[in-house]
């Protein structure tokens, strides 16, 4: 079973959001803000990262700019989830590292679609 | 035995001839001056004079006499041609008569010479020659032949316009040299005089020639002249030429400054002769209505430029006084010179005006460029807060977005994780209404998407990021987002893209946003027909354009609606929206957008016929058009169509 990281600062949409992965059968760790998403990727190594943007402390951008960095981590890849929309957050976000863009609300098939692409791929 | 009228007579000839000789001397030394030639000549001609007749005088035989009165005569005839030699250099006319010239007039003289000599042969000069004595002593007594009246002529024409040009130039001489001007008057006027008396047999002429000792007198008299009074030797030509001549006014003023010379210049300037003015004091040049300043008539000493009222209007002057130091330093005199320097004031004049102009002329264009730099700085200000305004407005518009989304993510997630949750064949009026609470979220996203978009547009946020894409790309993109829509209705969706078309220079996520929207609509309002895409070079005369066309055959657009079609929640009246749903703004983005890339967009349509949307796109000529082998279209029967339809494949787009 596929481990993902779930970066989410919005309780009401960390819940949801939860519901549906579980729903599509991947074991789910929870960060709440971009401090703990950094310690739990290091702690944990996750399969895959759906990173919010939005986050308090650390920002998500900031956040996946370094796990990024750490060679060890690098390879994970990492989903840029967030209701920053706007096709400028798009490039802000592969800027950082993203390896793909998923808008809030959330199209749940395109999503399971691309995370089956990734975890296929980083396999 | 002499008299003691006679021994005197002795003593002065003797003094005189030797007088003579250290004049001649003198004059000999200083040869280089044009005039010392001839003085020294001339010396040496009164030196034997005298000295001839000193022996005459000393004698009382005939023989002895005459033998003194012959030798006489060798200086006799040369001295009044060098006299009129000298003369002539010293008063600066030397070149009335050139060297060669001098000597000719000693022609006359040798003649007169040699018949002294040989008189005894002719009685030319003298007819009968005889002594007489008298209680004087003895005297030679001749009487005169003819010869000697042509001698005696051609003497005084000699003697005559020398002593004419010294008493000229004696006359002329500056004033404060009164003394050497006299002098040389007196110089001149000697030989005459002692020669008069002779001939008129007047005093000691009774029974004297006094014309040895005339001479003796002048050589004597120019010889101190030119040895102690300097001053005489240079002014008599010095004072011509330059004092007369220049154009700077000059007048020369005694102690109690009272006028003694002035130059032409100044005896113009004050319309007074020169000679009604001498000794006459300074004020009496002055105009009464002069505005000369009173110090000037008193002051020792001045070196002032001023500007005087004259009979020209006012002019200005550089004016000079200073005293004149006579020997032995005492005060002889003042110089007052003047010069007008109108012209050069006025030069100096129109330079300061000029300056001042370029002045002026530099303060205002420094203050041109500090209200500039001003302009500057307050068009920098309103930049700065206008992009502060638009920064903030961006921003705002970005955290708008992701406030309206973030609890849309909640409604639309939670309605589908109820369904999810839902046991599949139960509750399907559920599942139903749950879609409609899902649909109702997504329609608002797009509507929130685009009010954004169209905010950003008009806040002039809108970012266009350029660059060269693969036209393959961009319609594979384009078709994996339409496609689904497309199949949904049941409608072939046919792809014509021409071979030259490869890459493009431009925004290809914006490009993709507006094809997406024009297929989209498409598709929307297109049941069981065609949606053709289709995407060619127009090389029309208005200039290169990448054509990307967008046909359907659906329910097309009333003509009232054409106008207005591109206008913000326009195109779709109310029932419309509700079955066909869109946002209203989907058509206005994509205007603004071809506009905001410098093309056009446009509308062809008939109702229930089907609609046409053309967006032209600029293209670079020189980067275009270059055909390359397809690397995304299917080959069929050479021509690049494909079809995305229910899996079949068209060769050329489908004929409706």
């Amino acid at each position: 079973m596929p481990r993902l990281l779930l970066v989410e600062d919005n309780e009401m949409n960390r819940q949801m959001i939860v519901g549906h992965l579980k729903w599509l059968g991947y074991e789910v760790f929870l960060a709440a803000d971009g401090h703990q998403a950094v310690e739990l990727t290091e702690a944990v190594h996750p399969d895959l990262i759906l990173m919010d943007m939005g986050l308090p402390l650390l920002s998500g951008w900031e956040a996946t700019a370094q796990i990024k960095a750490n060679p060890v981590l690098a390879t994970i890849p990492i989903i840029a989830l967030t209701a920053y929309a706007m096709s400028d957050d798009y490039y802000r976000s592969m800027a950082v590292g993203c390896d793909a863009f998923e808008t809030k609300p959330i199209d749940f098939d395109h999503l399971a679609s691309t995370m089956e692409r990734l975890l296929a791929g980083s396999r | 035995m002499p008299s003691l009228v006679t021994i005197i007579c002795m003593f002065v000839l003797v003094v005189t001839a030797l007088t003579s000789t250290i004049v001649s001397l003198q004059s000999w030394r200083r040869r280089d001056r044009a005039w010392a030639r001839p003085l020294s000549f001339a010396g040496i001609a009164v030196t034997i004079m005298a000295a001839g007749y000193a022996v005459e005088l000393a004698n009382t035989q005939l023989e002895n006499i005459l033998l003194a009165v012959r030798f006489q005569y060798i200086g006799i005839v040369s001295v009044p041609v060098f006299w009129l030699w000298f003369a002539l250099t010293y008063t600066g006319r030397s070149k009335m008569v050139d060297a060669s010239r001098h000597y000719a007039l000693l022609i006359v003289p040798a003649l007169t010479l040699i018949l002294v000599w040989t008189n005894d042969l002719h009685g030319l000069i003298w007819q009968s020659t005889a002594v007489t004595v008298n209680e004087n002593g003895t005297f030679f007594a001749p009487t005169y032949g003819p010869w000697f009246w042509i001698h005696t002529l051609y003497s005084y024409s000699l003697i005559l316009p020398a002593t004419g040009f010294l008493m000229m130039t004696a006359l002329r001489t500056h004033r404060l040299f009164r003394w050497q001007a006299l002098m040389l008057v007196m110089a001149a006027v000697a030989p005459l005089l002692g020669n008069l008396l002779y001939l008129l047999r007047i005093g000691p002429g009774q029974f004297l020639d006094l014309l040895p000792i005339g001479f003796g007198i002048s050589v004597m008299l120019v010889a101190l002249l030119t040895m102690k009074g300097r001053l005489l030797e240079v002014i008599p030509l010095a004072r011509t030429l330059t004092f007369e001549q220049m154009r700077d006014g000059v007048v020369v003023l005694d102690p109690e400054r009272r006028i003694v010379d002035l130059n032409i210049t100044a005896s113009k300037m004050f319309n007074r002769a020169i000679a009604d003015v001498i000794g006459m004091p300074i004020t009496a040049l002055l105009p009464v209505d002069t505005n000369l300043p009173a110090q000037y008539l008193t002051a020792h000493e001045i070196d002032d430029e001023i500007s005087l009222i004259t009979s020209d209007g006012p002019r200005w002057f550089s004016i000079q006084v200073f005293p004149l130091a006579g020997w032995r330093g005492r005060l002889k005199g003042w110089l007052v010179h003047w010069r007008d320097i109108t012209s050069r004031r006025e030069d100096e004049q129109l330079l300061r005006v000029r300056n001042a102009e370029l002045e002026a002329l530099h303060l205002s264009l420094q203050q041109e460029l500090l209200e500039r730099q001003r302009t500057e700085i307050a068009l920098a200000q309103a930049r700065d807060m206008a992009e502060a305004s638009s920064r903030t407005k961006s921003a705002f518009i970005g955290n708008m977005s992701h406030e309206l989304r973030t609890p849309l993510t909640s409604i639309i997630g939670y309605a589908q994780l109820i369904q999810r949750q839902l046991v599949s064949g139960e509750h399907d009026l559920i599942h139903s209404e749950l879609d409609i609470i899902v649909n109702a979220g997504r329609h608002q996203v797009e509507l929130i998407n685009d009010v954004l978009d169209l905010a950003k547009i008009e806040a002039g946020q809108m970012q266009f990021k350029y660059g060269e894409f693969a036209i393959g790309l961009l319609i594979d993109r384009t078709i994996q987002m339409v496609q689904p829509l497309a199949q949904r209705g049941g409608n072939r969706l046919v792809l014509d893209v021409s071979d030259e078309v490869e890459t493009y220079y431009g925004d290809e996520q914006k490009i993709r946003q507006i094809l997406i929207n024009l297929l989209s609509n498409a598709a929307k309002f297109t049941q069981h027909g065609t949606i053709t895409l289709r995407v060619r070079y127009d090389l029309s005369n208005d200039g290169a354009w990448l054509e990307f066309s967008v046909h359907d055959t659906g329910i097309g657009i009333a003509p009232a609606f054409l106008t207005t079609i591109f206008e913000e929640f326009s195109q779709i009246p109310g029932s419309l929206q509700q079955q066909y749903g869109g946002t209203g703004l989907g058509l206005t983005i994509c205007k603004r957008y071809t506009e905001l890339m410098k093309g056009t967009i446009s509308v062809t349509s008939e109702e229930n016929r089907g609609s046409s949307f053309y967006v032209r796109l600029p293209v670079e000529r020189d980067c275009a058009i270059i055909p390359a082998p397809p690397t995304m279209a299917l080959e069929v029967s050479g021509k690049k169509i494909y079809v995305v339809d229910t899996g079949e494949v068209y060769a050329s787009p489908p004929s409706r």
